[in-house]
Order: C-alpha cells, then structure tokens, then sequence
C-alpha cells in the first residue's frame, strides 16, 4: 500500500502543475465571461489554463489582445469563445484575440471552439456616412459587449424632410455601412459566432448604398458610388477586413486570431479559427 | 440640366473609359502582389508529444510562390488567406489548389472586372445638406462596363 500510494504522488508531482479553469466576472447576458486577460495571472510556467465551453473572452478595446500568453510553456485548452474587440466605424483595426509572448506555448483549440480576431471596421463614406463597425462590438460608441447577440440595426431617419440612409440591417458579423447624411451611423459590430453577415444598407434619394457587414471570415463589403457620392464600407466579420468606401478607401484591418510575435508554438485545432494565425 | 458623366474603377473616377481601362490595365502586377499580402502558408512539423499538434513557426513561412511546389512535396503546411478559413494540415497539392481558388475569389469580391459608368445632375458635385438629395426630373444613371484588364494567376 505504501509503495502504491508512493507511485500516486510520484505520477502527480512529475506531471506539473495543476490545470486552472478561468473563472468567470459578472455573467453578461447569462454568459460566463472574463475582459481581457494575462496568462500569468492565474498559472505559471508550464501550466495550463482551461477556457470553459461557453465561456467569452472578450477585451474591451482593440488596443489590448484578449489573452496575452506570457507564461514559458503554457498550454492554453479552449472550449469557449476567445474575440478580439471589433473595430470601430470609420476604418479601425480589429484587436487581436490571442497574443503570445513566451516560449513554447501550445494552444488546444478543441471542437466546437472558436478563436477569432475582431473584425475591422467598415471605411467611412461621403457624405458623412460611416462604416459599419467589426464583429466583436466595432463602434464609436459602444464599451459593453451584447455576448450573443448580433449587430442591431442601426436607424433610418430623415433630415429636414430629406431621408437618408442609416446602416440598416447589420449582421451578426460586420455591422453595415451607411450612406448617410450627417448624423446617420452605421451599425456597431455583433457579438454572435460564427455569425452572418447583414445586406447592404439601402441608398434613398440618390445616395449610393452602404456596403454589407462581412460574416465570419468573410470582408465587409465595399459600399456603392453614384453620382459624385459613394457609401461606407460594411464592418468586417471576425478576423477579416472592414469594407472600403465605394471610392475604393480600404476599411480597417482584421484582427488576428493568433498573433506570434515570431514566437514559434504548437497549434492543435479541432474548432474554428477566424483570422490569421501568426 | 447640366449632366457629368464618370467613370469609376476601384474607386478611382476618371472623365472617360479609356482612362479608367489604361489604369486598371497598370494594375495588375500590383494587385497580384496585394493578394499575395493577404495570404500566409507555412511549413510546419508534428508535435509528436501532443494529439494531432503542429509547430508553427515564421521562420518556416513560405517565400516563394505557392503554385511552384511540387506535387508531391512530402511537407505540410498551415494555410490562411484573408477571407478563407485556417487550414491545417495541408498538403501542398491542396495548398496550390486553395491558392488557386482564394486568387478568383479575391479578384471576384473586389469587383477588379467592372467599370461604372454613372451620369448624374452637374450640380450634385458642389451641392450641400439638403440639396444633395435629388429634385423631381433629375436622375442618376449607373451602367456597368466590363473591364478589359487580364489578371492573370501568377
């Protein structure tokens, strides 16, 4: 008995540290879910750090990537969701949703996990029409994230008994473009995965159209031009660019999923990945 | 009412046809090496202390062009152009076929093929606000023009 309570503890020492589960802040919209994070906050070197199924990883800025792996042979298990931020309407970048910075790092994305950059925001048209915003929450305006849901619509209105054209119809993916008079807006980014994309945002009065909001993977597309005028690009779906202006100004760029930094790591990928992985 | 007509391609407007196809026929070399931008093949190796892992690393990035590999190239590869899903393993065979594939695809979303030929009301190019919107009896016309540009695979 001794010796087989011995072998026990010699199998557990020689396996390394224990796995962590992440734990999760304040359920939004009955999700688990954590902003963004640092490895090392919760394991060490050689530890290995479990996303749970459902879980979000989400950051509330592009500035900052969801999950920096900073810890030297860390195995990172994801089961959930791990997005970097949309970016905003106008042309901004999306952010990055994994980024490492130690040595020998392994990321195990299993089945029915996702890993995917923020989508780029849509390209700004003229007359003061502005992009739709990337997946992952891209907008000016927005700071909290509607986990699980897609891009709302943004308004349709008139001016001065005028109409334009609001970003109609944004996606769960980009959000549209819009073609609209000052102070129409485009829609922010959703927050769904994989997540579809939106149809163009309808062109009134003349007014070429917005382009579409992009669907997972897939670029906002470009919006139309017509008459001397031309309309904002749709907001990328995650991981993808953000749509031009229909004059051919190119949207903002998609986040990676995984960014490197030259580091050279281990990939076992069994769910999806929406953006460039080095 | 006094009528402009223009001619745009890839968002740059020109006065006449002829312009526009002479600037997308210049270029074709550049947006051969912009779609090249977009895409990222990699060599990689089995972890062979891990289930079904592969070791990523840029040192092995492929640096020349995806349709001179060999057919029967024994390496594998991680693959990824903008648009498409990640893919890994590949093998080269399939790497070719995948480039292949995301270079029509780029060509087709970016609409490098068409020309519009819009004609619209003179005044709209200086209009502001509320005058921007068009009147009774104004119209605009949009016509799409193929573009005799040739890109080519390659």
């Amino acid at each position: 008995m001794t010796g087989f309570g011995f072998n026990i503890l010699g199998f557990g020492s020689s396996a390394g540290p224990p796995a962590v589960e992440i734990p999760t802040d304040t359920l939004i919209n009955n999700l688990q879910n954590r902003s963004q994070i640092s490895a090392s906050t919760y394991i060490g070197n050689g530890g290995t750090l479990i996303i749970p199924a459902n879980f979000w990883l989400w950051s509330t800025n592009t500035t900052y990537s969801t999950l920096t792996v900073d810890v030297d042979g860390a195995t990172i298990e994801n089961n959930g969701n791990i997005v970097g931020r949309g970016g905003a309407a106008g042309g901004s970048p999306g952010g990055n949703a994994i980024n490492i910075t130690g040595s020998g790092v392994t990321i195990i994305n299993a089945s029915g996990a996702y890993i995917a950059g923020g989508g780029g925001g849509g390209r700004t048209g003229n007359p003061n029409g502005p992009g739709g915003g990337g997946a992952g929450g891209g907008s000016a305006s927005a700071s909290s994230p509607d986990l699980g849901n897609p891009s709302p619509n943004a308004p349709d209105g008139n001016w001065s008994g005028y109409y334009y054209s609001g970003g109609r119809g944004g996606g769960a993916g980009g959000g549209a473009g819009s073609t609209a008079l000052s102070p129409g807006s485009g829609a922010k980014g959703g927050w769904v995965l994989p997540g579809s994309g939106s149809s163009n945002a309808p062109g009134y009065g003349g007014y070429p159209y917005g382009g579409a909001g992009g669907s997972a993977g897939n670029q906002g597309t470009q919006g139309g031009a017509s008459g001397g005028r031309y309309g904002a690009g749709g907001g990328g779906g995650w991981g993808a660019n953000g749509g031009s202006n229909g004059q051919g100004t190119t949207g903002g760029t998609g986040g990676k999923a995984i960014e490197d930094n030259g580091n050279t790591y281990t990939l076992s990928n069994s769910g999806t990945i929406y953006g460039a992985t080095t | 009412m006094t009528k402009t007509t223009t001619y745009t391609w890839q968002g740059k407007v020109f006065d006449t046809e002829a312009k526009a196809q002479e600037e997308a026929s210049s270029s074709v070399s550049k947006i051969q090496k912009d779609f090249s931008n977009t895409c990222s093949v990699i060599a990689v190796e089995t972890d062979i202390k891990k289930y079904s892992a592969f070791i990523i690393s840029q040192a092995n990035r492929l640096t020349s062009h995806p349709k001179d590999l060999s057919d029967d190239d024994p390496r594998k590869f991680s693959f990824y152009c903008q648009g498409s899903d990640n893919h890994l393993p590949v093998s080269a065979l399939k790497v070719k076929t995948l480039h292949r594939e995301e270079f029509d695809n780029y060509i087709n979303k970016k609409n490098i093929k068409k020309i519009q030929k819009s004609t619209f009301p003179t005044r709209l190019l200086t209009a502001k606000d509320e005058d921007e919107t068009l009147k009774n009896g104004e119209e605009i016309v949009d016509e799409i023009l193929f573009c005799k540009a040739e890109f080519i695979y390659g």
